[in-house]
């Protein structure tokens, strides 16, 4: 409706902020937190992984992990395995995914012996990516 | 005489602080929920199927060692790990300038060196930016 000129404004401007819907946005973020939590991960051997500055993020989902203590005893899957069992167990995991990536937690105390054993066994699987995983340290200033 | 109860009956479940535990809740998994970030080393590794055995002149090549009692040798010298990225990242300059390819670095580490130090001198080459790397043993 036009009077004197103008044009009156139909919006009414609201004097409070709308807090009905405060409850389904906390609902929604909460579904989403209770699906993406990670609530039960691989526990794999007690492990002092080392420091590393220059590392490189690694997609989860398309991670084989490989656990070797400081004694080097290795873990795949939560389960001891000799050095034997590697390339087989490995060879399975690649033939489902072969973008896999294996990560490699070695104890930063254990020798390299125990390393190269485990770099072999990767070979003969046909591995080609691995991941040394490692402690990031974070960039100072 | 008796008194009569005045309470009233409730015919609906209060839902006024369902709010305050949805935020709660929220709040307890935000601050609890670890999302799994992994940080590793990366290294390709060379495939024997796929891989071609090359030969290299010793120029090329970028050799580092790490021995038994934790010294590190660059280029037949003693060198501090943390040395290793200035000598390889001037060692490429220098081969860039001269419009030669990069440096092939081959690190060799006895059996009986800690892990630990072979992931500082990745870590180094990495920081270098070099991306050819071997990985060799030492021989005991």
């Amino acid at each position: 409706m036009r009077r004197g000129g103008r044009f009156r404004s139909t919006i009414r401007a609201l004097d409070h902020i709308p807090t009905e819907s405060m409850a389904d946005i906390a609902f929604l973020l909460l579904i989403f937190y209770l699906t993406s939590a990670i609530l039960r991960s691989e526990t794999g051997l007690v492990v002092d992984l080392p420091r590393a500055r220059n590392t490189l993020r690694q997609p989860r989902e398309q991670i084989a992990h490989i656990w070797i203590d400081k004694d080097g005893r290795a873990m795949i899957n939560d389960l001891y395995v000799e050095y034997e069992e590697v390339a087989p167990i490995l060879a399975a995991k690649l033939r489902e995914n072969p973008d896999l990536i294996v990560a490699v937690n070695t104890d930063r105390r254990t020798r390299y012996r125990y390393m190269q054993r485990a770099l072999e066994e990767l070979k003969k699987a046909e591995t080609v990516r691995v991941s040394f995983t490692t402690v990031p340290i974070p960039s100072g200033p | 005489m008796r008194r009569r109860k005045r309470r009233r009956l409730i015919q609906e479940i209060p839902q006024a602080s369902l709010p305050d535990m949805a935020f709660l809740l929220l709040i307890f998994f935000i601050s609890a929920t670890v999302f799994g970030v992994e940080h590793g080393l990366p290294l390709v590794l060379p495939s024997a199927k796929r891989s071609p055995r090359i030969s290299v002149e010793p120029t090329e090549v970028f050799r580092i060692q790490a021995r038994a009692d934790g010294t590190v040798m660059a280029e037949d010298r003693v060198v501090q790990v943390a040395e290793i990225e200035t000598l390889l990242r001037a060692r490429n300059a220098t081969r860039l300038a001269r419009q030669q390819s990069e440096l092939i670095v081959i690190v060799e580490i006895h059996p009986d060196a800690a892990y630990e130090l072979m992931v500082s001198i990745l870590d180094q080459i990495r920081a270098a930016g070099s991306r050819r790397v071997a990985l060799r043993s030492l021989e005991e």
